[in-house]
Order: C-alpha cells, then structure tokens, then sequence
C-alpha cells in the first residue's frame, strides 16, 4: 500500500474533485470535436485528460478505473495519431465512457479499498469490448502494421536512477511503495541499493530518507509511464532514467549505447527523442500539460467557507450591538471608531460572500451534453444556444438548481419542441432552438429556458387538471393560473409517457425545490411560438443588505436590492385612494399593501405618518405600507423556527443589535399575492358586469 | 528490547518499525550496543515495516561492519524478507564475511 487507510482515503477524496473536473473538460471536448472535428488541441484535451486520471489512479492504486481507462485512452492515442478515424459513435461510446469512469471515480471516493461492484464491472466489460471494437476493426492508414506491433509488444530495458529526497517519510511518503508501484508495469531485474548513503548507526538520522538506488528494469512501458510512477513525489526526487540496449548488458555499463539507443528511440518512439542522455532529472522537464484545470485557483472544502460565512454572519450581529450602545453613549470617537470596523466588516462579508459566488456557466455547460443526449433519443435537432454563463451566483444555489433546470430542459425538448416532421409541416426550421439565458436583476439572478416549439396548450392543461381533479370544471382561471397548474403534483398532459418526462412526477419539485431557495419560477408562452421558463433566485442564502423598517411594535427587513424608492403616504395620496389599495405613482398605478393590516401586526396605530416603500421584483413594482424607515442593515438570514414556516410573505428573520428579531420580508411571494388579489377583483368586476 | 546472552547482543526491534516507531528505537540501540559484541536480531515478529525502519537494519548491518562484528539475523517475517528482497540486499544484510 501507499499510504495509510486514512491518507488513502484523503488522496482519493482529492483525486475525486480533479478527475470530475478533468471529466468535465473531457465531456466539453467531446462535445467540441462532435461539432467542429479533432482538430486544434481538443482530441489531445481529451487525450490528456484520460491520461491523467489513469496516471493518478494509478498512484493510488484503483486498477479497476486504470484498466478501464488505459482501453479509453489507447483509443484516443490512435485517433489523435491519425490512425484510426473518429465517428460520432465513437464519441458516444466516449461519453458512455466519461460517465462510467465518473461513476467509477465517486465509487472509489466512497470505497476506497474495495473492488466496484458487479453492476459497475458489467458496464466496463461492455464499454471495453465496444473500444476494443474499434480499436481491432478500424483502419489505420498511417501506421504500418508491423511498426504499431512492436510498439505495442516492444519490451525495452531501462536503468533508474533515483535519489529520494531526506523529506520523504515527513510528506507521509514510503519509497518502497514506489519501488513496488514500479515491479508492477515491469520487471525489476536488479536493484542496487546505496548502502554506504545509509551509513552507519552512529550517524544515523532516523527520520531522513537516505535511499538512493540504480535499478535495472524491464517493461513496455514508455519513459513517460515510468517516470508517471513517480509523479506524487516529483519535486522531492531525482530521477534518471536510460534506455539499455539488451538484456544481457550489464546495466551499469551504458556509455557505449546510447547512440545506438537514441537510434532505436526514434524508431520506436518518437515522442522520446534525445533526452535519453541528458544529465538533468527528468522530473524537472516532465511535461505539465497533463492538466486541463486552471491551475491558478485554490481548492478550498466548501465546509470551511461555510464557517467563515457564519462566524462573519455572528460578527454582523455583534457589531449591529455595538453600533446600538456606541450611539447611546454619544462619544464622537467611539461613534467613529464604531462605523470604521463597521465600514470594514461590510467589506470582509463582501470579499467572504464572493469566494462563495461561482459562474452559472459551469451548470449550463453540464446541459450540452443533455441536451446532445436527449436530441439524439427523441430523435430531434436542437440547437442550444448559452448565454450569460459568467453571471455569479452563490455556489450552494447553483448546485440546488442543477436538478430543476435538467427537468426543465428535458420538458422543453420532450413536450415543447416539435418533431422533425411537424416543424417542416409548421414551416418552422426542423432544428428546434433552446436559449439558456442567465442575468441580474434588482438582487436576483434570472435563468430562462426558452423553447421555439409549441407552446403550452392552455386547453390541454384545463382539461387535463379538471380530469385529475386538481380544479373544478367550472373554474376560472387566468392564462398565468393555467400555466401554472403544470406545477401541481401528479400532473402531466404528455399523451405518451417517455423515458425522458411525462411522468407527472416532477414539476411539482421543481417548484417546490427553487421556491425551498427562496426563488420564483414563473411561465411565459404563447401557442406555436415557444415557451419560455423564468426563475428567479437570490444571489445569496447567507448575508443580505437590508432596509429596516418598523410597523407597529414589529420590525421588517426588505432586500435592498429589491427596494426602489420611499415615499411619503401623503393626504393627497390618501384622498385619492378612495379606499383601494393602489395609488399614482408619476401616472403609473402602483399597488399597495399595508404591512400592519396583512401581517396584523400589534402595537398602538399611533398618529404615525406612514410611509410607501416603492419594491420591483420580476418586472413588477409595488408599494409596501409601513411606519417608521430605519435605513439600511447588514441582514445575517436566519431560517424561521418549524412553527413559523408556513407563514406566508416572511423569508426568515435576523436579529438586530438591540437583540430584538426582525423578519425578512418575502417580497416575490408577496407580490404573487397582489397578482392574485388583482386577478380576483378583476374577475369580480367582470363578473358584475355580466350580472348588469 | 536489547539483552546480553551468550555475550552476543540480542536486538528485539518493535513490531511495527515504521517512520512511527524507529525514533525510540534508534536511540536506544545507539546507547546500548556499546561494547564489540557479535548482534543478534530478532525480526521474526515485525509486522509492519516501512523504508525508515528498513534504513535501521541497513545502518545496524553498517554498525557492525564497521566495528567488525558479525550481524545474525535470527529468523525474520513475511514483512522483513519482501523489504529486504525488494531493496536486493538479502545477501548483503545476511552474508557475515
């Protein structure tokens, strides 16, 4: 073994994140060459990648992932090499490959010691049989037959020299492993160990390595694959490896062969030219294109960011106390002294809530490959086209929303794009188009999925509800109400249930899983024309500007970035109410909720002047009547107690310097429900016409 | 851990001579192998062995060359033997000449 159970289990957890991340970059390549051929670097990308989790799963002993991998990548090698042609089966087969090597890969981050499961072997056996196929069967028009064999079966002679570092064994590293590591992809003939280095016990350093030996090897493996053996320690050895010219030369002997060597080398490999000779530790010339990733970023385990956010959420809450005494006492130092730490922890929480904040891009590349794989399926051309991949969002939501988004997609292109047939029939263009479109908006992020297909049909889903039960016959809803009947549970209008959707199991989630992070998801769509999904998330579940408010004795917090403007609810706003609950706003009808009367707060309705906070979300502004404006607060989101989460309009609470609670307010949910109370009274208006 | 019998040094290495282990060891091997007695080892019940814990035998085998005494290895395990085979220094560590 390599390590400890422990470090092993660590190296593999480690391993596990840069081989989903090279899978990644493997499954983007793929989906280049799909659409613009092997060419530039994208076939040697994908090369690279299988390369590397083979070499790193070597080091950690995963055989079964090597193995697999090794079939993958001598596939890629020849295509990459011109010898064998790639074809788009090929490269399914590849992103059949990708996902097993993942499956392999998360298996291993969970076991690190056993061997996969019978249902995982099943599918290698297969996968492998497959690129076997093709290596066995596809013509290799650059390669002469006899060349190629002997590269495969050439068995070559080196000698290592190696020298550990003294720093070994406190890195936890065991250079035997490596030496065992190296008799497994050959033939250790001889070792010769430099005792003399070791010396003698008087002089002995018990925790300095002291080894040092030449070793004689036989494999047919190239010098990169050895020289891979060793890649966990490779700046903390010195590596030399030669060519020998036969078995029966003495190994130490070696000065001689070299040219001829060097002659051998070009015939057989290539990619090893010269180098064979050279003084310098091959260590120091490795090549490091082996990575795919930016190496400019640092892993970080999302738990300790998550500490962090918390102990600057708590830091908030502290500091809001302090602020409160500081301006009791009314010291003009103190008062200074107090915004100074106040102005710089604003300015920790920002720089803190940033680490967390990640491209949506990432999750929207993902949808490529959904998208190919269920096009394929259904038997559909769709075009996808992505755009506002570099807007941020915290991490913890873009994970959340992966899930919502995949169903979503897989609807758009299951029931909303037409078939081939039916589009040419429609005179729309037989490629279906599908936007993934990702932007900012007042302290949210946007992310619509848009279809050209059919559109909702309204009459299919009124009657399909009516059939479940989930309405009355006589119901009467509003186009935006029908839309959103898909989302109830168990609803589902697809006449053929497919592997795909259709299922009636879903939807329902979906909504329930982006409303559970505090977002919206609303529908647009018109017949023929397409649809379009619109959801709405908050940047951030964790630490919020807010604008403090107090009504009655209770007070509330509003999203600043969802706050537009107050205004004074002045007598000439009031006289011209009459009653209603909207006034006019620089002739534009805003409408109003009273805070007080919809949240029945306590407290004496004092001679108070109140006040309009003008909000916008989604488009939509209205106004929310309160009392007192306390300006803006650093707002640390803490979930409401299980009793309190049914409460409607409230997103949570947070606590404020005096100690006192806060409730955040829930303005998407409030503002659904003004659209429902203007729904209703329109239909009470029309309904009164009719009576008339 | 370390007896005079049959005025040979007899050496009992801990089980497991690992990185982990050999400080102690090592220091006090080297306070009590003093005198030029002959050093018997006994590696029979080591089950664990690492690089570090090899380098001690390889240093003790130096030790003794050095003060022209013989090293005796006295039986030793599975562990020991695949170590030792694989740095190809069974017949240095054995041969007494």
């Amino acid at each position: 073994m390599f390590f400890s159970d422990e470090q092993l289990l660590e190296a593999v957890k480690e391993f596990k994140d840069e081989a989903l991340d090279l899978l990644n970059g493997m499954e983007e390549g793929l989906l280049e060459i799909r659409e613009f051929g092997i060419g530039g670097d994208r076939i040697n990308a994908v090369f690279r990648a299988a390369h590397t989790i083979k070499g790193s799963g070597g080091m950690l002993k995963l055989t079964h992932l090597v193995e697999f991998t090794h079939i993958a990548e001598n596939l890629l090698d020849e295509i990459r090499n011109n010898k064998i042609s790639i074809t788009d089966n090929m490269i399914d087969t590849f992103f059949l490959c990708k996902d097993h090597m993942q499956n392999l890969v998360l298996f291993y981050a969970q076991n690190s010691k056993k061997e996969p499961d019978d249902s995982l072997k099943t599918m290698s056996s297969f996968l492998m049989e497959t690129l076997q196929t093709y290596l066995n069967s596809s013509v290799k028009p650059y390669a002469p037959k006899k060349k190629a064999e002997k590269k495969q079966e050439g068995v070559k002679y080196w000698q290592i020299d190696i020298l550990f570092s003294k720093d070994i064994y406190l890195l936890g590293m065991d250079p035997a492993n490596f030496l065992r590591y190296l008799s497994k992809i050959g033939e250790i003939i001889k070792i010769q160990l430099n005792t003399e280095r070791i010396g003698d016990l008087e002089h002995l350093d018990s925790s300095a390595c002291l080894i040092e030996c030449t070793i004689a090897f036989r494999s047919d493996k190239s010098k990169d694959e050895i020289v891979e053996v060793f890649d966990f320690i490779e700046d903390d050895i010195e590596l030399k490896i030669t060519t020998l010219n036969d078995a029966t030369q003495e190994y130490q002997d070696n000065d001689n062969e070299n040219q001829n060597e060097d002659e051998e080398e070009e015939e057989i490999e290539p990619a090893l030219p010269t180098c064979i000779s050279t003084e310098k530790p091959l260590c120091a010339t490795n090549d490091k294109e082996t990575s795919i990733v930016n190496s400019s970023s640092l892993r970080v385990d999302s738990d300790k960011i998550d500490i962090l956010i918390n102990l600057i959420g708590e830091m908030v809450i502290a500091n809001a106390n302090v602020v409160q005494r500081a301006s009791v006492i009314e010291n003009s130092g103190l008062n200074e002294s107090v915004s100074a730490v106040s102005r710089m922890l604003e300015e920790i929480r920002e720089s803190a809530m940033k680490i967390r904040m990640v491209q949506i891009g990432e999750t929207f590349n993902k949808f490529k490959r959904i998208v190919h794989d269920i096009s394929k399926q259904l038997g559909k051309q769709v075009d996808l086209t992505i755009s506002g991949g570099e807007t941020e969002m915290d991490k913890t939501i873009v994970e959340k929303i992966s899930d919502p988004l995949v169903h979503i997609i897989r609807n758009a292109m299951d029931h909303g794009l037409e078939t081939i047939e039916e589009r040419v029939a429609k005179g729309k263009n037989q490629k279906g188009t599908l936007v993934l479109h990702a932007y900012h908006d007042a302290g949210t992020i946007a992310i619509e999925i848009s279809d050209d297909g059919k559109g909702l049909d309204e009459e299919k889903i009124f009657k399909k509800a009516v059939e479940r039960g989930i309405i009355a016959e006589d119901s009467k809803l509003t186009q935006k109400e029908i839309f959103n009947l898909i989302f109830e549970a168990g609803f589902s209008t697809a006449d053929a249930i497919t592997s795909i959707s259709g299922r009636g199991v879903g939807m329902d989630v979906v909504r329930r899983n982006i409303e559970a992070l505090r977002g919206t998801v609303d529908i647009k769509s018109t017949k023929d024309k397409g649809s379009t999904f619109t959801m709405r998330l908050p940047l951030t579940l964790a630490i919020i500007d807010g604008f403090l408010v107090k009504v009655g004795t209770t007070y509330f917090v509003i999203p600043l970035d969802m706050v537009i403007e107050c205004i004074e609810l002045s007598m000439r706003y009031r006289n011209e109410m009459h009653g209603n609950n909207y006034i006019n706003l620089r002739n534009s009808v805003l409408p109003l909720l009273n805070v007080r009367e919809h949240f029945h707060t306590g407290g004496d309705e004092k001679d108070l002047r109140e006040n309009i906070i003008v909000v916008q979300y989604a488009g939509m502004r209205f106004g929310l009547i309160v009392e007192e404006l306390l300006g803006e607060f650093q707002t640390v989101i803490k979930p409401l107690g299980k009793i309190f989460r049914q409460i409607k309009g409230i997103s949570g609470s947070t606590i404020l310097g005096s100690g006192e609670v806060a409730l955040i307010l829930d303005i998407p949910m409030l503002m659904n429900h003004i659209v429902a109370l203007q729904a209703q009274n329109e239909k009470g208006d029309a309904n009164e016409v009719k009576e008339n | 851990m370390i007896s005079i019998e049959n005025d040979n040094y007899v050496v009992n290495p801990p089980t497991e001579l690992t990185i982990h282990t050999i400080e102690g060891f090592v220091e006090n091997i080297k306070n009590e192998l003093v005198g030029n007695r002959d050093i018997v080892l006994n590696l029979a019940d080591i089950s664990e062995i690492d690089s570090a814990g090899f380098q001690v035998l390889i240093a003790l085998k130096n030790e003794a060359l050095k003060r022209s005494v013989s090293l005796k290895i006295n039986d030793m395990s599975p562990e020991v033997y695949e170590i030792i085979t694989l740095y190809g220094v069974h017949t240095f560590i054995e041969n007494n000449k």
